[in-house]
């Protein structure tokens, strides 16, 4: 007996394809309003008569708004702003290289930073940017965070714990990184508290609060496949009356690292392609283009471009009032899509670009090289180490450098069995695998996946996360998928997780800590690790490694790893 | 046991069976199931251009092949073509990974580490087949995504099927699609049925609906999802798939 679903739907009942300068309404600044306006604009749209590729009931974006957006601006706009913070001072006193937004300074066409293990190094491909004005560097929200806050360019556009916990100390907390907003456990906290910011402070986590149940593009909840409880919550956010999870505006927090703002022809690199090798389902779109997305930004893809983006955290984290106009997205985009990062001096391998090294190292090499799969030896992730694998001499940097060349090898090649990590084992090449790191992290130059990135590699999920003590510091959720719904790949049906991932976006059990791998580059400058900060070192990060998969590396093996990664 | 097992297998044989994945630790891992006793080689770790891709430890896997002649390799009698599907339901049982032993690699295209080889020439791209142009007078036409065992995920063939259905409609002008999801009672070999789940056929039609919808189809189609509640009963393999399958039928 054939059911007639409920299902029948005529194609007009969907939102038209999103063309820049078409609806008016969302070029309009956002105002406080916002979350009223859009709602509005959305149900205008979906009974738009036009053809459509956009999933409105999907997760996603129209226009430049993703579909959490106008929720989050909600609690962003409870959230209190300091008047200490609205007036950054315009020094950049402090921390050696720390950039203070709107400190006008130019940022030159190349340019070198102190960190740690020597120096990073950027390009900006369009030459020096002059600052004064521009929307990266400008406090254009109204709590005094511009952009460049949390993506430093001494920190490889990213911002290191080591630099937050020199402005706590410089600023007496003032600083607007600090902000309530995100910049604290939970805006109830009493702000002028240290531990208030221990997350920021010890591991340089932001507070990322997302509307529960998920939002689709078109403001619509997604009916999500499990049920979430709050297990413990040692920063209260989440259980918090005006932010959390059974507020009027129902928000889960997670707390998650900056990613680096860089070197995004790789980061953006896609083939196109309609459906998302990793599960079959279909991307998303680009909501203005129409051209399919990578699906590749963020820890959770919850945002389809760079521009929408840029939009959400201006709106968000820098909580502006209104959105940044197209001319200040524009200005943005042009800045990030044209600056290159990566590590350029090793404080014991030395200059990383001298003539006959390898050629996959420096800042240029982001610049000169091309996306593309690099888990082959044709063109290697990072490309060949052959000029560095017989020491010279037995000096230190000839030594060294042999070390990294050892790393690289053991990074692309040296086997071990990866196992239970949904979005690898699951898309077809069998549980368990045995490969090298290179078969995640196999997109050039930059070390992320090719694919739509996000895995579960266990950082977020219980049992692996036991293995993170940090963790302890963070809220843990019971995820408990519906009898309707198919279990966790692995997890099975009750998931116990610190960060359920790209699940707040997806709503899907399937998704339950799954988190977009970050790129390589800079890692040097811009410790801790890991999307929630849980590794401090490079060590801890080889040793989780080490033991989540079982991987059984030397000591010398360990060591190779850690040169090889921090050189990159 | 086994050799007395497998004794009894003619060529040619289709087998159809339930069990837990098997791991031959090899340098080069091969993946093999038991049934009746015997031992079966399925196939090799490799990657996703292969036609084989492996199950997964903590599922069980619904094998369809075909006995085929020739040395065993890992252990195991060849299953050709064979095709795994994997089980939803986790099984903590399944995690059974043999020694390598004295058995050698299985024949592979590719090692445990990157693709290709130092000092090689890449392969080239596949060569790109040309989609069908459609072109007026247009009729009636029914397209296929076929699924593995109880699932709805869109693999190859289904996101063909679809990416074609979707060309068809909007060269027609397609005023209705309709798409309906079934599902299957396969019989295994042991004589008894592996009923898909109630669930599944209108996941399959929705999932359709869905990569139909984003992919695009003109603004005035009209789509219908259904779904047939009752298993189809399927007794041979090429049947076997058919009965797990979505057809979508785009009226110009």
């Amino acid at each position: 007996m054939l059911h007639l679903g409920l299902q029948a739907a005529s194609q007009s009942m969907l939102p038209s394809v999103l063309r820049v300068g078409r609806h008016r309404a969302l070029r309009r600044p956002l105002g406080l309003g916002a979350a009223a306006l859009l709602t509005a604009v959305a149900n205008a749209w979906a009974q738009s008569p036009e053809a459509s590729f956009v999933r409105s009931t999907q997760p996603g974006a129209i226009g430049v708004i993703s579909g959490q957006t106008p929720s989050q601006i909600t609690q962003a706009d409870r959230a209190p702003i300091a008047p200490a913070a609205i007036a950054p001072a315009a020094s950049t006193e402090g921390y050696s290289g720390w950039w203070n937004p709107g400190n006008g300074a130019e940022l030159g066409a190349s340019s070198e930073f102190d960190d740690p293990a020597g120096k990073i190094g950027l390009i900006n491909a369009t030459g020096p940017i002059d600052t004064k004005g521009h929307p990266f560097f400008e406090p254009i929200g109204r709590n005094g965070r511009a952009c460049v806050s949390c993506h430093q360019p001494a920190n490889a556009m990213s911002v290191s714990v080591a630099a937050i916990q020199d402005r706590w100390q410089a600023t007496a907390g003032k600083d607007p990184l600090f902000a309530a907003v995100d910049g604290s456990n939970c805006p109830s906290a009493a702000q002028d508290q240290e531990a208030s910011h221990s997350l920021l402070l010890k591991h340089g986590l932001f507070r990322i609060f997302l509307p529960w149940p998920p939002k689709a593009a078109d403001g619509s909840s997604i009916a999500p496949e499990f049920d979430l409880e709050v297990v413990s919550d040692p920063t209260g956010c989440n259980t918090d009356p005006v932010y959390g999870l059974h507020s009027a505006n129902p928000q889960v927090s997670v707390f998650r690292r900056p990613r680096v703002v860089a070197n995004f022809k790789y980061v953006t690199y896609g083939y196109g392609a309609a459906f998302n090798i990793k599960d079959g389902s279909p991307m998303e779109r680009d909501p203005e283009s129409g051209q399919f997305v990578n699906m590749n930004i963020m820890a959770d893809a919850r945002e389809p471009t760079p521009k929408t983006q840029a939009t959400n955290a201006a709106l968000t984290h820098l909580q502006a009032a209104t959105r940044p106009t197209d001319a200040q997205l524009q200005r943005i985009l042009d800045f990030e899509n044209h600056l290159y990062v990566a590590a350029s001096v090793s404080r014991l391998g030395g200059k990383l670009t001298d003539a006959g090294g390898p050629d996959g190292l420096g800042p240029a090499a982001m610049l000169n090289g091309a996306p593309g799969l690099g888990d082959n030896f044709y063109k290697p992730v990072f490309g060949y180490f052959d000029q560095w694998a017989t020491p010279q001499s037995d000096d230190a940097q000839s030594l060294f450098r042999a070390s990294v060349a050892r790393g690289m090898e053991v990074f692309f090649t040296r086997p071990f069995y990866i196992r239970d990590v949904t979005h690898l084992n699951t898309v077809g090449l069998g549980n368990p695998i045995k490969r090298s790191c290179a078969t995640c992290h196999n997109a050039r130059l930059t070390g992320m996946d090719l694919a739509p990135g996000w895995m579960d590699l266990g950082t977020a999920n219980l049992p692996w996360s036991d293995d993170l003590p940090m963790t302890a510091e963070l809220p843990l959720f019971k995820l408990t998928c519906r009898p309707s719904n198919r279990p966790h790949p692995y997890l099975g049906r009750v998931i116990y997780t610190h960060d359920p991932g790209r699940a707040l976006i997806t709503g899907r059990c399937l998704d339950i800590g799954a988190i977009i791998m970050q790129q390589f580059r800079g890692l040097a400058a811009r410790a801790p690790y890991f999307s929630n900060g849980s590794a401090a070192t490079l060590r801890d990060l080889v040793d989780y490694y080490d033991k989540r998969f079982e991987a059984n590396y030397t000591e010398q093996e360990k060591q190779d790893l850690i040169n090889f990664l921090g050189v990159l | 046991m086994w050799a007395a097992a497998a004794a009894a297998q003619g060529v040619g044989t289709p087998l159809v069976f339930v069990g837990c994945p098997i791991l031959r630790n090899t340098d080069l891992p091969c993946w093999l199931g038991e049934s009746g006793g015997e031992l079966y080689y399925l196939g090799p770790q490799g990657d996703l251009t292969a036609d084989f891709y492996p199950p997964q430890f903590r599922h069980k896997m619904l094998v369809e092949g075909v006995v085929s002649g020739g040395p065993r390799i890992c252990g195991g009698i060849v299953l050709k073509p064979v095709r795994v599907s994997v089980l939803p339901d986790l099984d903590i049982n399944c995690n059974i990974m043999l020694p390598a032993a004295a058995y050698a690699d299985p024949p592979h295209d590719r090692g445990t580490g990157p693709s290709g080889a130092r000092g090689g020439t890449p392969a080239p791209p596949p060569a790109r087949t040309q989609p069908i142009q459609f072109t007026a007078p247009f009729k009636p036409q029914t397209f296929t995504a076929v699924f593995n065992v109880d699932s709805e995920r869109l693999w190859q063939p289904a996101q063909t099927a679809i990416t074609t259905a979707a060309r068809f409609a909007n060269a027609a002008g397609a005023s209705r699609i309709e798409i309906t999801g079934y599902r299957a009672a396969i019989r295994l070999s042991n004589g008894q049925d592996y009923v898909e789940s109630q669930a599944v056929a209108e996941s399959r039609a929705k999932a359709v609906e869905q990569a139909l919808r984003t992919i695009g189809v003109p603004a005035r189609t009209k789509i219908t999802v259904r779904w047939q509640r009752a298993a189809i009963a399927s007794h041979d393999l090429d049947q076997n798939l058919q009965a797990r399958r979505t057809s979508i039928l785009v009226l110009p």
